[in-house]
């Protein structure tokens, strides 16, 4: 574990009318492998993304996140200029955009560097062309990966809740982000699926991308995971390989009153 | 004959306004109930200017569209906080309030009574005066507006606009800064309305401040409704229809007394069937949430 740090949280604290959903939150993940957040539910997982990616604004604590060789405070930022940072994501629940195409869906995820704008649709037809051209490659080298090539100009609404998830997780990798925060990317889909989501996560890793994945199925974690944060109650209560982890008393009492460990939500 | 070009030229008004709203309400998802504001707020600046300045009704044009596109930043700015009900409220707040200046500063407005006299356009020095004329005046108009938002609502502008209709959360996580598109379709779309307040005036040649109310407004989103949300042509076929449809009416001879609560009926009872049996419109592809 000497890659380089990419993402770091440090005494993260957020609260909610008095209910501390994150309680004094460090961990770090490391260009290149994959950070395992695990825990019960309720114990503040999604919290935790929500707030590196913006949408929440912590109480306390530091996010801080190397890109391109600077450091980025994260806290003080936007959502979308957290994005713009290279930082992808993806919901528990999808979040797709329902009446729009498959190929749509992409092409939103791709760069238009400020060509996106109104005078650029007015003006600027030409430059347009020729990135919706490039964009248009690049969403189709993603949908091939999911395999969903063959939907492209299906409505997002009539894919299968399997489809739904990988559209999720093919967009976000048009993004071409360096981080990915991936909120139970394989939630309720069938076996076959989870074994492509799976291969899809290495090879990112592969690429020296950095992921931090919310997982309820252990066995996913261990096959794939480098390091595992365990959160109850907003608190980290164990971390480190998942090997450590499966042998920890502390993680197994807070599961073992919990039931199966595996279930999907 | 006369009359059926003056049907024309109200049709291509109300299609313009549909349009340009269509562009909040059908493409972004924003509801907006007070479209009227931004459409009055163009007639009123034209015709006073045409009226007080003695400037031309085409400089009027530009200055009617622009004055209502700042009053559509203006409202758009606190409204990038609201969401749903509630942003369909400040705008209908808004058109209650644009409705009541109107009516109100007597001083610039005349307030209830009107403003008569406004100049007729001109081309080459001539008034255009007939209403042939002003149907091809004005339908010039809707087909540069419908190239126009055609462009836009096609270009990767438009297809971020229907994303943040979609999934608002979605498209920021995708790294859309939505306050920012969400503040220039406002504008953009108060824009088109002011042209069109414009057009209506200088072609009436008489305002006054019944013709800016609530009514107005869900009218045109009626309009926009009917023809279908996120269909620029849906629009224009949104206006003729129900601009057309209840001038029938009075070749059944009935009194006004009567024709007027049954024109209001019939576009009841068509949204209720439209609703049933084809909730995107005539010609829309997206149901309307």
């Amino acid at each position: 574990m000497s890659a380089e740090i990419v993402l770091s949280v440090n005494s993260l604290v957020k609260e909610f009318s008095g209910l501390r959903a994150v309680d004094n939150l460090s961990f770090e993940a490391r260009q290149g492998t994959i950070t395992a957040l695990i825990g019960p539910n309720g114990s503040g997982k999604t919290t935790v993304i929500d707030l590196i990616n913006g949408f929440l604004k912590p109480n306390r604590g530091r996010i801080v996140l190397q890109s391109m060789g600077r450091t980025y405070e994260l806290a003080k930022l936007p959502p979308y200029k957290v994005a713009r940072l290279g930082v992808a994501r993806t919901f528990q629940n999808t979040r797709l955009f329902w009446q729009l195409t498959v190929m749509e869906n992409m092409l939103l995820a791709t760069r238009y560097d400020g060509k996106e704008g109104f005078f650029a649709a007015l003006f600027q037809l030409g430059l347009i062309k020729e990135l919706e051209k490039q964009n248009r490659r690049k969403a189709e080298k993603y949908l091939e990966l999911a395999e969903l090539t063959h939907k492209k100009d299906e409505i997002a609404q009539n894919l299968s809740h399997g489809q739904r998830k990988l559209l999720e997780l093919a967009r976000a990798l048009a993004t071409e982000a360096e981080v990915f925060l991936l909120d139970e990317p394989t939630a309720g889909i069938f076996p076959e699926l989870k074994t492509k989501v799976n291969e899809l996560l290495k090879s990112l890793k592969k690429d020296g991308k950095t992921i931090l994945l919310i997982e309820h199925d252990m066995g996913m974690v261990t096959e794939i995971a480098d390091n595992v944060v365990v959160l109850n109650y907003g608190r980290k209560i164990a971390e480190g390989t998942p090997e450590q982890i499966v042998k920890n008393t502390e993680v197994i009492a807070v599961y073992s009153g919990r039931g199966d460990v595996t279930c999907s939500r | 004959m006369e009359y059926i070009f003056h049907i024309f030229v109200i049709a291509g008004i109300y299609a313009i306004l549909s349009m340009s709203l269509n562009l909040t309400v059908g493409f972004t998802g924003l509801p907006v109930l007070g479209h009227a504001a931004f459409f009055c707020i163009g007639a009123y600046t034209s015709s006073i200017l045409a009226l007080k300045a003695g400037l031309t009704p085409w400089i009027g044009l530009m200055a009617g569209a622009c004055t209502s596109a700042v009053l559509g930043a203006i409202i758009g700015y606190p409204s990038l906080r609201l969401k749903g009900d509630y942003l369909a409220f400040t705008t209908f707040g808004l058109g209650v309030i644009v409705y009541s200046v109107a009516k109100n500063w007597v001083t610039l407005t005349r307030g209830p009574v009107g403003l008569p006299g406004i100049p007729r356009f001109t081309i080459f020095e001539k008034e255009i005066t007939e209403d042939f004329q002003n149907s091809i005046l004005v339908w010039t108009f809707v087909l540069i507006n419908m190239l126009l938002i055609n462009r836009l609502v096609n270009s990767p502008f438009g297809r971020v606009l229907r994303s943040i209709r979609e999934d608002e959360i979605a498209s920021k996580t995708l790294g859309k800064n939505t306050s920012k598109y969400k503040l220039s379709v406002f504008v953009i779309s108060a824009f088109f309305a002011g042209i069109a307040g414009s057009l209506y005036a200088h072609y009436t040649t008489f305002i006054d401040p019944s013709s800016f109310t609530m009514t107005e407004s869900i009218t045109v989103l009626l309009m926009v409704i009917f023809g279908g949300v996120g269909s620029v042509s849906g629009s224009v076929a949104g206006a003729v229809i129900l601009v057309i449809l209840p001038e029938l009416l009075r070749f059944l001879g009935l009194p006004s007394s009567i024709a007027a609560p049954i024109r209001q009926m019939i576009y009841g009872l068509l949204l209720v069937i439209l609703m049933l049996r084809r909730p995107e419109g005539i010609m829309g592809a997206y149901k309307f949430r």
